[in-house]
């Protein structure tokens, strides 16, 4: 067996393990499915609600990329701010970490209350939790430039935008993309938690949303199916920012080049 | 600021040299009095003077941290002196001026400007210094792109990848190519503009002692073909004779130029110029003055002691 394949089928096989020995418990024990659902209920449900909980991840789904895409323009523009000079920089990143160390439960109810929209303001929500990676990760590659090659562009006479384009912006982007992997999870995570704050006050129409309410209403099994979704959602993301660094990187990097091998 | 009713200064240091490939007398490089003291107060470099012909080989030979670099990132722009000077390409008039006199930089005491970088000014640093993100195509065109030079750039990037034999590497990217092969896209994109002086800081010394051997003679070739003016930092009493000219040796802390061989062998200089015996007398030379160089340092502490 390659190792390649090993990579996919040893995770795989220890998920259908737990998925059977979970079933087998529950018929076992005759565990109620208002405690614990088993998988096949699980799944079962999932395709019989699939018009309600697909139309809720779509909402949050929607949250988590404009999250994410605001993140991702906000935190470049801040790092791009933030490495124009030590001086700017010392005196706004104790306000980068203050937003992210500051609970996002904690200030959700007020920015619920100062943003009219529903939907914008969960995606401040998620935004806010999203964008510390970002920020802190593209300034640290912006200032990772090989001394060796900040000494060749001052030779030849580079301009202040060419060795952003042609060293700074190249050199800082392993560093992005790590902070976007981080980043993506986090969106999501912001998205939900967000939902659940704003509860009927949101949009109402969220996983987080399904969840709470299929909580309320003692049905698990839903509870289960929308809680599976999320997870996929989150791994999918992951799985995409990944592809994009891959892309961007493979002919040079060498995170990517172990892949390759 | 222009400085009349003095002689051109047609120093010492100008008298023919046998080995000269130069087209016209005069100087390359102008240091004066240059002395560099760090902020915290480290003594990098005494005042030195070092003139450097046009069409000279000159190699700048000492142990380490005796400012040999320093020295050579200050000619190239890349440092500035504390004080005194330092000129590429000096006028006659230009060369006679007393750096002394004045500390403005738009005066007589000139800094390696843009303008000159632009003309004709290269820089091979101790590593390859390649953008690991582009192609060696890329990397070799980066000074041409830099100043806007786009007419022509495929063709100056072939013929600078031809003269370091990778003209077939051109889409392959840094990672896939050896220690050696990465100095050789360096040294092409050092000569892809066309430049006539050429400073190269230890260039190969992190490589092995074949490939070392071979890149040098790939180098003095080079020299030779381009009349280039060349200086060249290394540690090797072997490679310095091999290559050279002129060799400058420097003693360290403070840095500080103790004395100078000239070395008459005609080009192209072959292997077997390695096993001779003019080679061995100069290397025995190189080493004597490094050597009474180094105890005059141990001397002299041991009196501040």
């Amino acid at each position: 067996m390659s190792s390649r394949a090993a990579r996919w089928l040893a995770p795989a096989a220890v998920g259908v393990a737990v998925l059977l020995l979970w079933e087998g418990l529950v018929q076992a024990f005759h565990v109620p499915f208002y405690l614990v659902p088993s998988p096949v209920l699980v799944l079962t449900t999932l395709v019989h609600d699939a018009a309600l909980l697909f139309s809720a991840l779509l909402v949050t789904l929607r949250i988590t990329a404009l999250a994410l895409l605001l993140a991702v323009a906000l935190g470049v523009s801040i790092a791009f701010v933030f490495v124009q000079s030590r001086a700017v920089e010392v005196s706004l990143f104790p306000y980068a970490v203050l937003v992210q160390v500051t609970p996002i439960v904690a200030i959700a109810p007020l920015i619920i209350i100062w943003v009219k929209d529903p939907l914008a303001a969960l995606v401040v929500c998620a935004t806010i939790v999203a964008i510390f990676p970002i920020i802190s990760n593209t300034t640290l590659g912006l200032r990772s430039v090989d001394p060796g090659l900040a000494d060749l562009f001052r030779l030849y006479g580079a301009r202040r935008w060419q060795v952003l384009i042609r060293l700074r912006i190249p050199s800082a982007l392993p560093y992005f993309f790590a902070g976007l992997r981080v980043s993506g999870g986090l969106a999501l995570i912001g998205a939900v938690v967000a939902e659940f704050v704003a509860g009927t006050g949101g949009t109402a129409s969220g996983l987080a949303y399904q969840i709470l309410q299929a909580g309320l209403q003692l049905n698990i099994p839903r509870l289960f199916a929308a809680l599976l979704l999320i997870m996929l959602a989150g791994v999918a993301i992951f799985l995409l920012v990944s592809l994009a660094a891959h892309f961007a990187l493979r002919h040079w990097h060498e995170s990517e080049l172990a892949l390759e091998r | 600021m222009s400085v009349s009713g003095t002689h051109p200064g047609l120093s010492a240091s100008l008298r023919a040299a046998a080995t000269g490939s130069g087209p016209a007398a005069g100087l390359a490089v102008d240091v004066r009095c240059a002395r560099k003291i760090y902020p915290n107060g480290l003594r990098a470099l005494e005042p030195i003077d070092l003139q450097v012909r046009r069409g000279d080989f000159a190699t700048l030979l000492g142990p380490s941290g005796c400012g040999k670099s320093t020295l050579l990132r200050m000619i190239g722009g890349l440092s500035s002196p504390t004080t005194g000077s330092v000129a590429l390409w000096p006028e006659p008039a230009a060369e006679a001026t007393d750096p002394r006199e004045s500390g403005d930089p738009g005066g007589d005491r000139r800094v390696p400007s843009a303008a000159d970088r632009k003309l004709g000014l290269a820089f091979v640093f101790q590593a390859p210094t390649l953008m690991p993100w582009a192609s060696v195509e890329r990397n070799v065109r980066l000074p041409l792109d830099l100043a806007g030079h786009e007419e022509r750039a495929p063709d100056k990037v072939a013929a600078a990848l031809d003269m370091v034999a990778l003209r077939e590497f051109a889409g392959v990217y840094p990672r896939e190519l050896s220690g050696g092969m990465q100095m050789r896209v360096s040294i092409a994109r050092a000569l892809v503009t066309e430049p006539r002086l050429l400073l190269m800081d230890e260039p190969f010394g992190a490589l092995d002692e074949i490939t070392r051997n071979r890149l040098d003679r790939e180098i003095r070739d080079l020299w030779a073909r381009r009349s280039l003016t060349v200086v060249f930092v290394t540690h090797s009493i072997y490679e310095a004779v091999f290559l050279s000219t002129r060799v400058l040796v420097m003693s360290s802390r403070p840095g500080r130029i103790v004395g100078e061989l000239e070395i008459g062998e005609p080009h192209p200089r072959t292997d077997a110029f390695r096993v001779s015996e003019r080679f061995a007398r100069s290397c025995k030379q190189l080493s004597d003055l490094l050597a009474s160089a180094s105890a005059d340092a141990v001397g002299a502490r041991t009196e501040a002691v």
